[in-house]
Parts: structure tokens; C-alpha cells; sequence
């Protein structure tokens, strides 16, 4: 008579969860941040002012450059206007605390891919492949490579600068062996180190280089290339997997789909280059 | 670069002054409230019960041993975390920027007000009791002028530190002065150029402060 009783109750629970779980499953889902975006009419998007050509001031005093572009991309997934976004200027180490504590909706901000911060919060998809490179002052003593490395041939000391990092050494030598490194908080401080003469080359991102050169020819450089590759992408707060989908669906579309034309726009005005576009047929991410 | 420095300067002018605005506003609101609140402190210090006294002092010695940074960092995410958590709302930048500079300017103004309240004889506070003053109308006729006078130049130097703390807010999202100036700097890479730019403009804004504080002084010599 127990058994019967017991079974009967197992047999009602499990019956109410299964009526009740597609309801469980949809107040889930409308608790995910991009309803929430979708109802509030904005996107909260943490981003930084102060590096080009990633997110700077233009002349307008308006947001400006590549990581801003990324977050116009997903205000048009969202709301087929770029112009819903509220930005929120953040130094780059408010990154993932303004996520944490919800200050913002999302983060692009050319965030390194790596497996401690992945621990903290989720990436996107990568939306570029940064590599490094050395930045010359061509008014300074060494405006070539040529000249750098004759005078490290003759067994002269060679200064450069770099931003703080915790694999800093690697990132150098992955440029240029035997060179002293000076490290400096702010990738600006870098450039000033380089105009004023403290420095003799500097070790910065790939794209600075190639945005510096090409902006200001007569002032800088391109001294050569890393060998190594990182990732940027765009990150959430964890934990909110429609949210992320969301995103990486925005992205992935701009990058490989029917938006490809915006993000290579964006490539193209940032970096001087248009990516190679899809080709129809069998999708370009599975190869 | 001169030239590329004088353009960008013109063309920037609206929004320097915007955010230059913004400095003055935040600053001009941490010194009033922290100066209105330090000298609450001081009095309860200089006249309170041993539990006033204690309870001022633990909050004047762990506001004056956490640094400025920190005070900002905790206001701007743990304690609005905290509001959020228990009151469901929490501050904007700004605001989270005025209460850590008024709470780092009250501890310093507590100390400075108590060391001039208690730095006055007795017999003033007294003879103000003799001709029958009440405790208030003794502290604002009789102590406060003499402590006002005690406490400008210091008052001045803690005031500028508090323009000069501002520029902590851009890192979290305050668009304050010093951030424009870094914004221009990095696109135009003319860091020399702005950087010197805004250490004029601080000193401008900061030795308004001390022209303010001399003319405070000759005002109360009298006393």
C-alpha cells in the first residue's frame, strides 16, 4: 500500500515538473541580459577613449574606432540602430569589474583572449587577431631596423619601451633580441618615451603600428614584426549563455554572414586592409 | 606639432570646458561637504562624550590610512553593490566620486578643526558663558571665527588635494578634466603638449583656491 502511495507521488512530482518545465525554462530565459537590453531601449557598452584605433575621441568628441564599431554591430543586431548605446568609458583594468557588478551589458575593449580572465568572465568570438610589433622614431637616432640592429651589431645598448604585462620579456624578444626593456602603465606613455628620445624603438600592438604609419608617416616607423598571435574579443558577465549566443550571433554574421559588409568597412577605415569576404557555399568558420 | 597642438586645442575648446566644468563641479561639491561634515566632526571630537570621541576617531583614522583610490574603488563598487543589494538603487559615477572625495575631505577637515577648536583657551569659551552666550551662539560667535582663522591654510592645502584627487574619477567613467586631456593626447600623439597644458589649468584651478583661502584669512584676522 506504501509502495503504491510512494509510486503514486513520484509518479505526480515527476508529472509536475514535466508540465512545469518548459514554464521554468521560459522565466530562465526572459531573466537573460538581453531581454532585459531589449526592454530598458539601450545598450550599456564598457569601452575605452584613449587608444587608437581602437576607441578614441574623433573630433566630433564622439566614440570612435574599431572595439566602438563592434558595439554599434551588436546595438544593430539589437535594435537595428546604432545609435542605442549608452557608453561607458573604462580604463582598460574596469574591464571585467564594470561587468561583474553590472556597470555594463558587455565589454569590447581589445581584450586579450586568455585563460585567467576566462575564469572571470566569458568571451565572444575573437573579432581580430592581434600580433606585435616595434614602432621607430624616424627623427630619432634609429629610423630603420637597419639602423637598430647595426647598433646592436656594434655593441651598443638598446632601449625600448613597452606597456606593463606579465609576459612582457616574451613579447619583446618575440620582436627583437637583446634590447633593454623599459615598461611603462600606459601604452601612451610608450610613445611619449619614444618621441622624447627615452626610449629607442617601441614594442606596441601590430595594429598602433600600422595605424601610426600610416597617419603620421613622417614621425614613425614600422621596425618589424612578432611572430606570435592573441585574440580580442568582446566579454560578458558568466553565466548568461542566451546573452552570449546573442552576441556571438551579432558577430559572427558581421564577420562571416549578411553584415560581413560592416565589418569590413570598420577593418578596411582601422587597419587599412578589407578582409577577405565569405565565400558563398560552405560556411568560412568550419574550416 | 605646435600648430597641430594650437588646432586641436581650438577645436577642442567646447568640450575641454564641458569637462573642465565637470572638475570644478565635483571639486567645488567634495570641499563644501567634506568641509560641512569635517567640522561637525571636529566639534563632536573637540566636545562629545568618550563614545563620540572614539567612534570620530576610528572613522578619521581609517578614512585618513586608505588611500584616495581605494576610498573611490570601494564607494563606486562596494557600497553600490551594497545599495543595490538592500535598497535597489545605486549612485552615478559622479556621485560615487563626490561622496569619496567628501568622505576623505571630512577626516582631514575633523583633524583640523579639533586641533584649532582645542587649540583655543578656555577662558574664551568661558567668558562667552559669563555674558550669557548659549552653547551654539558660544561656538559661532566666539570659537568658530578664532578656529576658522586656525584652520584656512590648511583647509586650502586640503581643498587642493581634493582638484587634484578628481583626476582619479575618469577610472570609473567620471569624464572629468584629465581624461579629455588624455583623450586628445592619444589621438593626436601630442602627449608633451597636453599633458603640460593641464598641469597649467590645475595650477589655475588650485591657486584660485589659495587667493580664495588668503582673502578667508584677512577676512578673520579680525578676530
Amino acid at each position: 500500500m506504501n509502495i503504491h502511495r510512494n509510486l503514486g507521488l513520484a509518479g505526480l512530482a515527476t508529472a509536475t515538473l514535466i508540465a512545469i518545465a518548459p514554464v521554468m525554462a521560459a522565466a530562465q530565459q526572459t531573466e537573460s541580459k538581453l531581454y532585459e537590453v531589449i526592454e530598458r531601449g539601450h545598450l550599456i557598452f564598457g569601452t575605452g577613449s584613449t587608444n587608437v584605433p581602437w576607441h578614441f575621441v574623433d573630433e566630433k568628441n564622439e566614440l570612435a574606432g574599431f572595439d566602438v564599431d563592434m558595439g554599434k554591430i551588436l546595438a544593430r543586431a539589437l535594435f537595428d540602430d546604432e545609435t542605442k548605446i549608452e557608453y561607458i568609458r573604462q580604463a582598460p583594468d574596469a574591464r571585467i569589474p564594470n561587468l561583474l557588478t553590472n556597470k555594463t551589458d558587455f565589454t569590447c575593449q581589445f581584450m586579450t583572449i586568455n585563460t585567467a580572465r576566462a575564469q572571470k568572465v566569458e568571451f565572444t568570438l575573437p573579432y581580430y587577431r592581434e600580433g606585435v610589433a616595434m614602432i621607430l622614431n624616424k627623427k630619432g637616432p634609429y629610423p630603420d631596423r637597419a639602423s637598430i640592429d647595426k647598433a646592436l651589431a656594434d655593441g651598443k645598448k638598446i632601449r625600448v619601451a613597452v606597456l606593463q604585462n606579465a609576459d612582457v620579456e616574451d613579447t619583446v624578444h618575440d620582436v627583437i633580441e637583446g634590447v633593454e626593456i623599459d615598461q611603462y602603465e600606459e601604452q601612451g606613455l610608450v610613445f611619449e618615451a619614444l618621441d622624447t628620445g627615452r626610449a629607442d624603438g617601441g614594442i606596441v600592438d601590430l595594429s598602433n603600428v600600422l595605424w601610426l604609419s600610416k597617419k603620421f608617416p613622417e614621425r614613425y616607423a614600422h621596425g618589424g614584426d612578432g611572430e606570435k598571435a592573441s585574440s580580442y574579443g568582446c566579454a560578458v558577465k558568466p553565466g548568461d549563455q542566451v546573452w552570449l549566443n546573442f552576441i556571438n550571433t551579432a558577430l559572427r554574421e558581421a564577420m562571416n554572414g549578411r553584415d560581413f559588409d560592416v565589418y569590413a568597412a570598420s577593418f578596411e577605415e582601422w587597419f587599412g586592409v578589407r578582409p577577405p569576404a565569405p565565400k558563398i557555399g560552405f560556411p568560412i568558420e568550419n574550416r | 606639432m605646435i600648430e597641430d597642438f594650437s588646432n586641436t586645442l581650438v577645436t577642442a575648446t567646447p568640450f575641454l570646458l564641458g569637462s573642465l566644468w565637470f572638475t570644478i563641479t565635483i571639486s567645488a561639491m567634495s570641499i563644501v561637504i567634506g568641509t560641512a561634515i569635517g567640522l561637525l566632526l571636529g566639534l563632536a571630537s573637540a566636545y562629545g562624550g568618550w563614545v563620540t570621541r572614539f567612534l570620530v576617531r576610528i572613522y578619521v583614522d581609517i578614512v585618513r590610512g586608505i588611500p584616495g583610490l581605494v576610498k573611490i574603488f570601494t564607494v563606486f563598487y562596494l557600497v553600490n553593490a551594497l545599495l543595490s543589494e538592500v535598497a535597489g538603487f545605486t549612485l552615478s559615477a559622479m556621485a560615487c566620486g563626490v561622496v569619496a572625495l567628501s568622505i576623505h575631505a571630512s577626516a582631514q577637515v575633523s583633524e583640523m578643526a579639533r586641533g584649532a577648536i582645542q587649540a583655543l583657551s578656555k577662558g574664551q569659551a568661558e567668558a562667552g558663558k559669563a555674558i550669557g552666550l548659549r552653547f551654539w551662539q558660544v561656538q559661532f560667535y566666539v570659537i568658530y571665527p578664532q578656529a576658522i582663522r586656525q584652520i584656512l591654510p590648511t583647509w586650502v592645502t586640503s581643498s587642493t588635494e581634493i582638484v587634484k584627487g578628481t583626476t582619479l574619477l575618469s577610472l570609473i567613467s567620471v569624464p572629468e578634466f584629465f581624461i579629455t586631456i588624455r583623450e586628445l593626447a592619444a589621438r593626436e600623439f601630442l602627449y608633451i603638449q597636453f599633458y603640460g597644458f593641464a598641469m597649467i589649468v590645475y595650477f589655475l584651478l588650485n591657486f584660485s583656491i589659495e587667493l580664495l583661502g588668503a582673502h578667508l584669512e584677512r577676512r578673520y584676522s579680525r578676530y
